[in-house]
Formats: C-alpha cells, sequence, structure tokens
C-alpha cells in the first residue's frame, strides 16, 4: 500500500507543482497519472522517492514513513524507477547499466573495484533474458535503439526486487509499437510479480488500455480519481482543457 | 538646434563636442568632449607635442559632424578614428624606442650572429686523432647534443611528474567544484565556491613564479621545476575537470539515485563513465603544455633544457643555444600532434 497525505511541493522559484494530492493506492494496482505538461505528474513520482524533497505533506509505503526516513536507502531499493530518456549510462555497457539496480543492496567498498557477487551477475542475466536482449549485454548502452534502451532501463529496476515502480513517461519518447511491447512488460511485472505501478502516461488511450485505475492531475491538484472508462467527453475537457481533442494511439 | 547647423558647427569649434551634444548626438558629444583634451594631454606627456597638430584634422572633422548632426544626419567616424590609431602608433614606437635607425652596426653584427647560429646550430664535430699510422677522422656528436639531449629528456620527465601530481589532487578536488554535485546543501555550496576559488589562485600565478618560489624552498634542479608545475597544475586541471564533470547528462545520475545507491556509488557509477574520456584528453593537453612551460621553468633554475639553454645565452654561444631551441621546437611538435591525434579518438 503506498499512501500519499496532502502532499505539497513548491519549488524554489515559486512555482506550486503539487498542492495537497492525497492518494491510496494498494499493493498491486496499476495506476496510471495523467495530465498535462506541469500538472505536476513528475514531481509526485519525485517525492515518493524524495529525488525532490516534499515541501509538506507524508508519503507512506506500507507502514514506514518515506517522508521522515533518515536513510533512504533500503526504502529506494524498494521502488523501481524508469524514466522518459532511459538514463542509462550511454558509455558503460549494458551488462554494467542492469548491475547498477543492485547497488543500493553493495558496499561502496564492492563497488568502487567494481566487483558484484555471482549472484548478481546470474540475476542480471535473468532481467537481460526476461527483457528479450539476452545478446546484448556486452554492447555499450549508446549503441541501442530507443525501444532496447527502455528495456535496459526496466532490467535495471527490475533487479532492484521493487514492490513498486514508479515509470515517469517510459513511452513517451517511442514509436507506438515499441511503447507498447515497454507497456507490455511492465503489466507483466504488474500482474505476474505482484509489483504496485505507478506510470505517467501522455495518452489517454494507453492509460485506459494498461490501467486499472486513472488519477488526473492539473495544476498540482487530483482531478479525477477512478477507473479509466469512466473518462467521458466532459471529463476529459475537464483534465485537459476545452480546446483538446482525443489522439488515439493504437 | 535641428535647424541651426551653423551654430552647431560654431560651438564645436570652441568646444569640441558641444555642438554634438547640443544636436543630441550625446555619445558622441561627450566622447570628443573628454577623449580629445585627455588625447592631447597624452601626446604632451610622452614629450610628442607635434603629434598635437594632426589633431587639429580631427578638429575640423568635429565641426563638420556638428553641423550634420544638427541636421539629424550622423557622419561616419572611421576617418578620425583611424588618425588616432595612427598617431598612437607613431608615440608607441616613439616611446618603445624601436625605431629602425637605432640598429647600429654592433646590433646588426649581433642580430647575424643569432641568425647564424640557428641556421647552423652546432649538432655535429668533426672527430680526428692520429693512430700513429696517418690521420683518420670520422663525425660525431657535438658537446651541446651530449648535454642538451639528456636535459631535454628530463624536461619530458619533468612534465610527465608533474602533471601525474597534479591529476591527483585535481581528481578528487574536481567533484567538489562540480556545481551540479555540490548544490544539495548551504555546506556543500560552501565547498564547491572554497575549492574553485582554490583553483583560481593556484592557476592565476604563472608556473615560473611557483618556479622561482620552489627553487628558493628546495634549491636549485628539477625538483623545484616538477612541484612548481604540479601546484600550477592543479588548478588548471582541476577547473577544466569540475567544468567536465558539470557539463554531463543528469539523467543517469538520477537513475543511479534511485535504486538505492549511495553519494559515493552516484559518482562511480553515474558520473565517472561519463567524464573519463575528457578527463583523459585534458590529461593528455597538460602534458603537452607542461613540457613548453618545463623549457622556462630552467631559466630561473627549475632544471630541465632551459637551464642549459640560458647557459648558452649568456655565454653568447648562440649555435649551441639554438641546438637546444631546435630540439625543443621538435620535441613540442611531436608532442602537439600525437596529442591530438589521441584526444581526437577519445572525445
Amino acid at each position: 500500500m503506498l499512501r500519499i497525505e496532502d502532499l505539497t511541493k513548491v519549488y524554489p522559484n515559486g512555482t506550486r507543482a503539487l498542492s495537497g494530492v492525497s492518494l491510496k493506492v494498494p499493493t498491486g494496482q496499476f495506476v496510471a497519472v495523467i495530465g498535462l505538461s506541469g500538472s505536476g505528474k513528475s514531481t509526485l513520482m519525485r517525492c515518493v522517492n524524495r529525488l525532490i524533497e516534499p515541501t509538506s505533506g507524508k508519503v507512506f509505503l506500507d507502514d514506514i514513513e518515506i517522508t521522515a526516513a533518515s536513510d533512504m536507502r533500503p526504502i529506494r531499493r524498494r521502488i523501481g524507477m524508469i524514466f522518459q530518456h532511459f538514463n542509462l549510462v550511454k558509455r558503460s555497457t549494458v551488462m554494467t547499466n542492469v548491475l547498477s539496480g543492485r547497488l543500493g543492496y553493495r558496499s561502496s567498498l564492492a563497488s568502487l573495484f567494481r566487483v558484484f557477487p555471482e549472484e548478481d551477475h546470474a540475476d542480471a542475466h535473468a532481467c537481460l533474458a526476461r527483457v528479450g536482449l539476452g545478446d546484448k549485454e556486452s554492447e555499450r548502452a549508446d549503441t541501442l535503439s530507443g525501444g532496447q534502451q527502455q528495456r535496459v532501463g526496466i532490467a535495471r529496476a527490475l533487479m532492484q526486487k521493487p514492490d513498486l515502480i514508479l515509470a515517469d513517461e517510459p513511452v513517451a519518447s517511442l514509436d507506438p509499437a515499441t511503447a507498447h511491447t515497454v507497456l507490455d512488460h511492465l503489466e507483466q511485472m504488474n500482474k505476474r510479480d505482484g509489483m504496485t505501478v505507478l506510470c505517467n502516461l501522455h495518452f489517454l488511450s494507453l492509460a485506459r488500455h494498461y490501467a486499472d485505475r486513472v488519477i488526473a492531475l492539473k495544476a498540482g491538484e487530483v482531478v479525477f480519481d477512478g477507473g479509466p472508462d469512466e473518462i467521458d467527453d466532459a471529463r476529459f475537457k475537464q483534465i485537459y482543457g476545452e480546446h483538446a481533442v482525443a489522439v488515439e494511439i493504437a | 538646434m535641428r535647424r541651426y547647423p551653423i551654430l552647431a558647427g560654431a560651438l564645436s569649434f570652441v568646444v569640441p563636442g558641444l555642438g554634438q551634444i547640443c544636436a543630441g548626438s550625446w555619445r558622441r558629444g561627450l566622447t570628443l568632449l573628454i577623449g580629445l583634451p585627455v588625447q592631447a594631454a597624452l601626446f604632451y606627456g610622452v614629450g610628442l607635442t607635434g603629434l598635437i597638430y594632426w589633431m587639429a584634422l580631427v578638429w575640423a572633422w568635429n565641426v563638420y559632424d556638428a553641423a550634420r548632426a544638427a541636421r539629424g544626419r550622423t557622419t561616419s567616424a572611421a576617418g578620425p578614428i583611424l588618425l588616432i590609431l595612427a598617431l598612437n602608433m607613431i608615440a608607441a614606437c616613439t616611446v618603445t624606442e624601436i625605431t629602425v635607425p637605432s640598429l647600429g652596426a654592433e646590433q646588426r653584427n649581433v642580430i647575424g650572429q643569432i641568425a647564424g647560429g640557428f641556421a647552423k646550430p652546432d649538432v655535429y664535430h668533426p672527430h680526428s686523432f692520429d693512430t700513429g699510422k696517418g690521420k683518420t677522422g670520422h663525425t660525431v656528436f657535438s658537446e651541446s647534443v651530449c648535454l642538451a639531449a639528456p636535459k631535454m629528456l628530463e624536461t619530458i620527465y619533468m612534465a610527465l611528474l608533474g602533471t601525474a601530481i597534479s591529476l591527483l589532487f585535481a581528481v578528487p578536488l574536481s567533484f567538489f567544484g562540480a556545481r551540479n554535485l555540490m548544490s544539495g546543501s548551504p555546506l556543500l555550496k560552501t565547498i564547491y565556491g572554497l575549492t574553485r576559488a582554490l583553483f583560481t589562485v593556484l592557476r592565476s600565478v604563472e608556473v615560473l613564479i611557483f618556479a622561482v618560489i620552489a627553487v628558493a624552498a628546495v634549491g636549485i634542479g628539477p625538483f623545484a621545476g616538477v612541484l612548481a608545475l604540479a601546484i600550477h597544475g592543479v588548478g588548471a586541471l582541476g577547473k577544466l575537470y569540475s567544468e567536465a564533470i558539470e557539463s554531463i547528462d543528469h539523467g543517469p545520475i538520477e537513475a543511479i539515485r534511485a535504486t538505492g545507491a549511495n553519494e559515493f556509488q552516484v559518482v562511480l557509477y553515474g558520473v565517472v563513465p561519463q567524464v573519463v574520456p575528457q578527463f583523459i584528453a585534458f590529461t593528455l593537453y597538460r602534458w603537452d603544455i607542461n613540457v613548453r612551460m618545463a623549457t622556462v621553468i630552467g631559466l630561473v633554475g627549475g632544471g630541465g633544457i632551459g637551464y642549459l639553454l640560458i647557459q648558452y645565452m649568456n655565454l653568447l654561444q648562440w649555435p649551441q643555444a639554438a641546438t637546444c631551441i631546435w630540439m625543443i621546437a621538435g620535441v613540442v611538435m611531436v608532442m602537439d600532434y600525437a596529442s591530438a591525434v589521441i584526444r581526437e579518438k577519445l572525445v
């Protein structure tokens, strides 16, 4: 269970990215977060694992208060994150990128000498095989296509053995076919492994296809929270503004 | 004033720039009003009153310009600016005493000797001896080559060691001097500011000055030179490294941090792989610069080939000095080329 209480984030320049967001996400739910650019979706994600420090409010993962934790290490390794621009270390190999998902479990000294136990290497192989990149481990990350890079990103998140996945616009830089491959992987992690998924999406059609529940943000506030089928034309205009037209993505 | 060009011209005739000011050309008017007297004072100060007469041309232009300004037109100032520049060039030549006639017979003789030395550096010596059954002979490298070659090697090694010591200190420091890594808290920002200040101080003091200090501290010799190169290099390399770190992609850092990695691991896995090629390129570049610097350091007693060179020059042994200079030029050329090739491959 992920519980967010009255979460507010005001940036130093005065931008109010989130104001009083409260949510409860039961374990194993696939939640799509939609909304315009600048509506606070990315800020919400980063406040959950505290890559961004919230101004006020609380976040709980099960019974642990994330916002009060002094050591984020044991919490962050339970939360996998996937990014719009993949955020791989481009010059490192695919294998090194995947192994870095285990850093939260390993000591500074061992990582200084780039030593990972045999178990980690075996897991990394398994994760890469799972996303269909078993043969790419020794390639440099930047030689891969966009879809392949995002799958490396997923493998890196899988290495954390996470309970919660934060996916920040995971398919916004990909073509429609590749987007489905990536979201299928997320769906599988959700359905087969029981991971809770919080996923920012631009396209409502994708949210309808994959999500159990849709949360819409507008100017940092929750303006809709319900089933994907409940979003009708009126709701849509409320979220995206009067002049918006729904774009279908097959 | 717009309709009185003659009045404006008259005003500028009496006080340069006044006509322009009254006509609304503030900036040009003030420049003339202040600039002309200051320029005249400068010429008077260096005792070149003759040049002041030439400024009458600028004065005349100023009257013409004022009249045009009153009609709302602007005149190109290129002519008077070029004239003033030319007058200042004449003044500069006089002040620095580089007039051509001062190259008397004696100076011409010295220049001839120097040029001769460069054209025919002291490289080979005929070596002949008597075997008892008549004279035999062959050519050997001259004494100056035999002295300079090991000194040249010493110079290259001084540069190498100086660069290595700088690297040792600059690499760890550079992470503290990178704004993107040090913006988390006021304490980190302070450390960032202090690190950058240290780099600036070390970098702004010339190697030669450090060399003089080092010679005083540890005595004449290559060790002093190495110290000087190392200290200056920490500032120079540290700044370059820090800027390389600042220019990296922030995405991977965020991703590694999100896995639960600690800050040390974030730097190791998110930052280091991104900056390694640039660090290597900058280090090679520094070694290249240090070889050139190391040749000069010898002039103040810091070891290396410069020490030999200054001795030859003081004794007016131009062919021997030329041997050293040609050797330096050759080595610098090779290093320039080699480091450029390697850097191109890396980045």
